[in-house]
C-alpha cells in the first residue's frame, strides 16, 4: 500500500484533505494520525489569554451576519434530543448496533426509522434529503433547515411520524420528533443496558404539553367521549396538573361507533397491523398478523389519527392545560411525569397500577387507554 | 473537563442556528484559541482575526465539528491556528522561524479562571518543556507553523528523513508523558 506519509500531520493538523480516504482505511496511518491530532489538541491548548475587550461582541456580529441566528426556542426540545441521542450512538459497539430492541427491531433499524422520518419532514418542507443519508446527516439538516426558517416555515404543514398519515404545522412536528427521538433513545438504552433516562425538565412538559392537548380529540375519536374532565396531575420534573376534557364538546353527536371504523378504512388501516394502541393500552401482547380485532380496538387505534388530523383543534402549546383550582373533574389521575410520556408512546402498559386514581376509575382508564395510542411506531 | 456530550449538545444548537451556543463557545474557547494565535502570529491584531475567523467558521459550518475525533475546544484552535498561519505566510514568506521560536519559549498563561483547563495547559507546558529540544523544534515548526517535512528540515539544517523522524518520536513522546500525567490520547 503506499502511504500519503508526508500529509499525516498536516491531515492530523486540519489540512490536506486528501488523505482522508486513505487514513480511514489504514490503520497504521490512522494510529499515526491519531497520535498527531492528540498532540494537535494538547498543544492548541498549553497557554490561555484573555482575547482583547470587544472581540467577543465584534465576532458575535460577524457570525450573525453571515448566517442569522434562530428565532426562536421552538425546537430546543427537537435539538436536546438530537445532542443525547447522538452520543448514544457514538458510544454503541458494533455488537450494540445490532441489539434487538423492545420491539424486536434492531438498534440499527430503530435509528433507520427516525432518518426516515426526519427524512419525511425534510420532503415536506421541500428540502431534498441525499439517499443513503446516516441519521446525524439527516438530523442535522432538519436542524439547520429549522434554524433558519421564519414563521412562515413553521406554519408549513409536514408529516407527522406515525401509522396514519397527516400533516401538522412544523413547530408542532418538531415537537413530535422530540418526543419520538426520546422514545427510540430510551429504546435504545434498554437495549445496551442502559436506564432510561427522561428529557430536561422543560422539554418533557413540552412534549406532555403536546400530548395532552391532543387527548380531547382522540377520547371523541375513540368513542369514549363524556361529559366532564378529568384532572391529570404530573409529578416530578416536567410535571404539572391539567385539566383534561373528556371528549370535543363541539363536535356533533354521533353514534360511539361508526365513526371510527369510517376513520379506520379512511386512514387505509391495515386489518393485521400487529402493534395496535388497544392492545397496548390493555397491557397484553400486540395482536398477531391476521388476527381478528374487536370494533373497540379499531377504535382505540383510529383514535390517534382523528386526534392528529383535526381532534387537535387545540393549539399543542397546552391550551387544554388549566390549573386544578378551577375545579370540576370527574376523576383524578397522578402518576409520574415521564411515566405518562412512555405510557403516550405505547412502553408502559396501562395498569391498574400505573396511576394513583380517583373517582371515576372508568374515565381515567378511558383516558389513559387513549393516551396510549397516541405515540410513534 | 467538559465531556463530549457538552460538545455534541453545543453542537446541535450550533447547527439550530442558536447564538446562545456560539457565545458559550467563545467564552469557554476564545482564550486558548487567541493565546495559540498570539503564539504563531506574535501579533495581536493577527490574533484577533484569527479567532474571529475561527468562530465565524464554526457558527457557518458546525456540521464539520466531528466530537468522535476530538474536543470542540481542539477544533476551535485547528481553525484558528490555520488562519494564523495563513496571517503570517502572507506577512514573512522570508522569516526565520527559530529565531522566532527563540525569542518565545517560555511564556506564561495570562488567564487560568478555567481551573480544569488551566491545570492540563500546565501539564502540556511542562511536558513540551522536558522534551529534548531538537523534539520540540520540529513540533513547533510543523504545528505552529505549518511547515512541511522538507521545511522543517531546511530550517533544522537536516535531512528530510531525519526531520520526519524527530517529529514523530517528539509526538510519541510528548504522547508517553501526557498519559504518564493522567491525559490519555483519547481525552485530547
Amino acid at each position: 500500500m503506499d502511504h500519503p506519509d508526508d500529509l499525516l500531520e498536516s491531515f492530523a493538523f486540519g489540512e490536506a484533505p486528501e488523505a482522508g480516504p486513505h487514513v480511514a482505511a489504514c490503520p497504521q496511518c490512522s494510529a499515526q494520525v491519531q497520535l498527531a491530532r492528540a498532540a494537535a489538541g494538547w498543544l492548541a491548548t498549553s497557554h490561555l489569554a484573555t482575547p482583547p475587550t470587544g472581540l467577543r461582541s465584534r465576532v458575535l456580529a460577524a457570525a450573525v451576519a453571515v448566517r442569522p441566528s434562530s428565532s426562536g426556542s421552538f425546537s430546543s426540545a427537537y435539538v436536546a434530543e438530537v445532542a443525547d441521542l447522538g452520543v448514544l450512538l457514538d458510544s454503541l459497539s458494533p455488537a450494540q448496533w445490532s441489539a434487538p430492541t423492545v420491539d424486536g427491531r434492531s438498534v440499527r433499524d430503530l435509528v433507520r426509522h427516525l432518518t426516515g422520518n426526519d427524512g419525511n419532514v425534510l420532503a415536506d418542507l421541500g428540502v431534498p434529503a441525499p439517499a443513503g443519508e446516516r441519521w446525524r446527516e439527516r438530523s442535522d439538516l432538519l436542524l439547520r433547515t429549522v434554524g433558519h426558517g421564519d414563521e412562515t416555515l413553521l406554519d408549513r404543514p409536514v408529516r407527522l411520524a406515525g401509522k396514519v398519515p397527516i400533516r401538522r404545522p412544523l413547530r408542532e412536528a418538531l415537537t413530535q420528533r422530540a418526543f419520538e427521538t426520546w422514545i427510540h433513545r430510551d429504546d435504545i438504552r434498554v437495549a445496551v443496558a442502559l436506564p432510561p433516562i427522561p428529557p430536561a425538565s422543560g422539554h418533557l412538559a413540552r412534549i406532555l404539553a403536546f400530548g395532552l392537548a391532543l387527548l380531547p380529540g382522540a377520547i371523541e375519536a375513540a368513542g369514549r367521549a363524556r361529559p366532564g374532565s378529568v384532572l391529570v396531575a404530573l409529578t416530578g420534573p416536567g410535571g404539572g396538573d391539567h385539566l383534561v376534557r373528556m371528549g370535543t364538546p363541539a363536535s356533533p353527536a354521533r353514534p360511539a361507533n361508526a365513526r371510527p371504523e369510517a376513520a379506520a378504512r379512511r386512514e387505509g388501516q391495515p386489518p393485521d397491523e400487529a402493534r395496535t394502541g388497544a392492545a397496548r393500552a390493555a397491557g397484553t401482547q400486540a395482536a398477531p398478523p391476521g388476527a381478528a380485532r374487536s370494533r373497540g380496538e379499531r377504535a382505540a387505534e383510529a383514535s390517534a389519527g382523528e386526534a392528529w388530523a383535526g381532534g387537535a383543534r387545540a393549539e399543542a402549546a397546552g391550551a387544554d392545560e388549566v390549573r386544578a383550582a378551577d375545579g370540576g373533574w370527574i376523576a383524578e389521575v397522578r402518576m409520574p411525569a415521564d411515566r405518562f410520556g412512555r405510557v403516550m408512546a405505547g412502553r408502559v402498559p396501562v395498569t391498574p397500577a400505573v396511576a394513583v386514581v380517583h373517582g371515576d376509575r372508568s374515565a381515567a382508564f378511558d383516558l389513559l387507554a387513549v393516551a396510549a395510542t397516541l405515540g410513534c411506531e | 473537563m467538559r465531556s463530549q456530550a457538552d460538545d455534541v449538545r453545543l453542537r446541535a444548537q450550533l447547527v439550530a442556528a442558536d447564538e446562545s451556543a456560539l457565545t458559550e463557545a467563545y467564552d469557554l474557547h476564545a482564550p486558548s484559541a487567541y493565546a495559540l494565535a498570539l503564539r504563531i502570529t506574535g501579533d495581536p491584531s493577527w490574533s484577533e482575526d484569527a479567532v474571529q475567523e475561527a468562530f465565524v467558521e464554526l457558527w457557518r459550518r458546525p456540521e464539520r465539528f466531528d466530537p468522535t475525533t476530538g474536543s470542540l475546544r481542539t477544533w476551535l484552535c485547528m481553525l484558528a491556528r490555520r488562519r494564523a498561519i495563513d496571517l503570517l505566510r502572507r506577512q514573512s514568506a522570508q522569516r526565520d522561524h527559530l529565531t522566532r521560536l527563540a525569542g518565545q519559549a517560555p511564556v506564561e498563561p495570562t488567564v487560568e479562571d478555567d481551573v480544569v483547563g488551566a491545570a492540563q495547559a500546565k501539564a502540556v507546558r511542562e511536558c513540551v518543556r522536558d522534551l529534548p529540544v531538537l523534539y520540540r523544534d520540529a513540533i513547533a515548526l510543523a504545528y505552529y507553523y505549518g511547515l512541511s517535512y522538507r521545511q522543517v528540515a531546511v530550517e533544522l539544517g537536516v535531512p528530510e528523513g531525519t526531520a520526519k523522524s524527530r517529529l514523530r518520536s517528539g509526538l510519541r513522546l510528548l504522547a508517553r508523558r501526557m498519559s504518564e500525567a493522567g491525559y490519555p490520547m483519547d481525552a485530547a
